[in-house]
């Protein structure tokens, strides 16, 4: 079964009473730390709501907010980006899902001839970067009249992402007794009804850390998304983003106001299912 | 036979044929074997053939015929210095890479275990929010804070005017950070995880028998914890040596003359900046070729840890 990180929520052992010195050095370097890689993500907020007067003042709190850049992202036509980016996340993840958990299920629960060796070929997509597939990728769409079409994206996403979706998932449906199965439909639940009632909802952490790393992947992706679209508005906004950076200046207030949008929505997703994840990824790897 | 998830008889009467049986597992892979077949499949194969062609932008255009040139593609790749100071400079970047986020990631993930409640949670919030950072917003973030004229390190460094991305190393140095804040906490949080597994017991052991942090560090949590250190090296490496994004956008396509280029850029750019596409490609193969070995590795430690096939 999967290891719970529940240990961190264990109180700890009853220790020396007194917080000692090092106890104290201990928390106050976790909180520098912490405070130094936070830290981007304060400079990214005050950039996107400094005011352009301020912006060559060596102050480092603007006297007002200027919420303009945000203003711009939305009447800007930014919004459409966003929302290709969403759908190219969104599209990607349930595609993921659909073609791994059967995949999975299968080699975790059967022994069949060329098991092994399609489990591998699936880790070894793994490696292939997808700069070196573009040339390929790009005349395949092309053909079939497919740049600029958020399907595209979806499916070289997809693709993509499909080994650690499969691994994860073969690992979870490994760790599941089979006895639980057969037991079930002893009791008369037919083979779709131990699949949905006993299999899923026991697999269902890894299904989520899938899911999750799938949607975060596909929401981050950078240069296939550069080359396969060409017209503005059919850019997700890691690339339209990436176009408020110019050879001589920068429009930093509007490419952190995007970054800030584009962000947020990950960092939600990931406080989500911390615990799930690392459970997930530990699963079965210590001895 | 373990081949039977439902006895038979109970619900499924029907024998199911030997034929029915040979087919079924294609029944669950197919799907996962469509989608990536047209994302591999067709790309790999391309990649290989253009590698031994010259394609280039008059050949994309057609004003000239496609012609294969065997070899030579390669020829001109063995013969480039730039190749070479290139693969060694990825080489040696990932390797950096790689010590330093290991050594940030694992020196947390011990810290944590330590710390307190709240700072413990803070820390844990910092490498959630670092991890999720898109590299792209990452990227651009700290090449503002390290911006010459307007960057909060200049200004409290007090060298306003210094830039960053001008030397070659210096740039580096802060690609390096910027790639080594968005993947450590990958690290941290495996290992606290790993840690954390560790039986209590054995822990309060070894500081009971006075080991001091250093010695029950590298005596029991790294040995025990092989496996996993395995693989977080090994994926480490493949994330390292295949940095494009962080390079592509801080050093605006490879710095200065390309010198901050690594492999996966050089590709990009040979094949989309300059349309040297069987050029370009021929270096996609020698980098997934590198990868290939690597992976092979990964493939030996995952047998290594048992996991369960």
């Amino acid at each position: 079964m999967t290891r719970s990180p529940a240990g961190s929520r264990r109180r700890q052992s009853p220790r020396r009473a007194p917080a000692s010195l090092k106890q104290v050095l201990l928390a106050a370097s976790a909180y520098v730390i912490a405070f130094i890689f936070i830290f981007p993500y304060l400079e990214m907020i005050i950039a996107a709501l400094r005011p352009k007067e301020q912006q060559r003042e060596a102050v480092y709190l603007p006297d007002s907010f200027n919420w303009g850049a945000f203003v711009d992202f939305w009447s800007g036509g930014l919004a459409g980006n966003l929302l290709v980016t969403l759908e190219v996340a969104a599209g990607s993840t349930i595609l993921v899902l659909l073609v791994a958990l059967p995949a999975a299920y299968y080699s975790a629960r059967h022994n069949f001839r060329g098991r092994m060796v399609f489990l591998f070929l699936v880790l070894i997509t793994q490696m292939f970067q997808p700069t070196a597939m573009l040339v390929g990728i790009y005349r395949e769409f092309f053909q079939f009249g497919m740049v600029d079409s958020v399907w595209s994206l979806i499916l070289v996403n997809g693709g993509f992402n499909l080994a650690f979706a499969v691994w994860i998932l073969h690992a979870y449906f490994a760790s599941i007794p089979r006895e639980l199965e057969e037991a079930a439909s002893m009791d008369g639940s037919g083979r779709f009804g131990v699949l949905f009632r006993i299999t899923l909802p026991l697999a269902l952490p890894g299904v989520v850390t899938a899911l999750i790393f799938t949607f975060i992947a596909a929401w981050n992706e950078f240069v296939v998304a550069l080359t396969l679209t060409t017209t503005p508005e059919k850019q997700p906004l890691t690339v339209a983003l990436n176009s408020y950076i110019g050879q001589y200046q920068v429009d930093w207030q509007s490419l952190f106001a995007g970054s800030v949008i584009a962000t947020i929505p990950v960092i939600i997703l990931f406080a989500l299912i911390e615990r799930k994840v690392v459970s997930g990824l530990t699963a079965g790897s210590i001895k | 036979m373990t081949q039977v998830v439902v006895p038979a008889g109970v619900r499924h009467p029907r024998p199911r044929s030997g034929r029915a049986r040979r087919f079924a597992p294609w029944l669950y892979l197919l799907p996962a074997a469509a989608v990536l077949l047209p994302i591999f499949g067709y790309p790999i194969y391309m990649l290989g053939l253009l590698s031994v062609f010259d394609y280039r932008q008059a050949q994309v255009s057609g004003g000239e015929p496609t012609s294969f040139i065997g070899l030579a593609n390669y020829r001109t790749l063995l013969e480039d210095d730039k190749f070479w100071s290139i693969l060694a400079q990825t080489v040696f970047f990932a390797a950096a890479l790689v010590i330093a986020t290991l050594a940030v990631g694992a020196t947390l993930a011990v810290v944590l275990t330590r710390a307190g409640r709240w700072p413990r949670l803070l820390l844990s919030f910092a490498a959630m929010a670092a991890w999720a950072a898109p590299a792209m917003t990452g990227s651009t973030v700290w090449m503002f804070l390290f911006d010459a004229d307007l960057g909060l390190v200049n200004q409290v460094l007090g060298i306003d005017g210094f830039n960053w991305f001008y030397d070659k190393w210096v740039t580096f140095g802060v690609v390096g950070a910027t790639v080594v804040w968005h993947s450590f906490p990958f690290v941290m949080v495996v290992l606290y995880a790993g840690i954390q597994a560790i039986p209590p017991s054995v822990r309060e052991a070894a500081s009971l028998d006075g080991a001091s942090e250093w010695q029950s560090f590298w005596q029991i949590i790294v040995p025990m914890l092989r496996p996993l250190i395995t693989i977080v090296v090994i994926q480490s490496v493949i994330w390292d040596f295949k940095i494009f994004t962080q390079i592509y956008v801080m050093t605006n396509g490879g710095g200065i003359a390309g010198q901050n280029s690594v492999l996966n850029v050089y590709a990009y750019q040979t094949a989309f900046g300059s349309s040297e596409y069987g050029l370009g490609s021929a270096i996609g193969v020698v980098m997934t070729l590198i990868l290939l070995v690597i992976t092979l590795f990964y493939i030996r430690a995952l047998y290594r840890t048992g996991e369960r096939l």
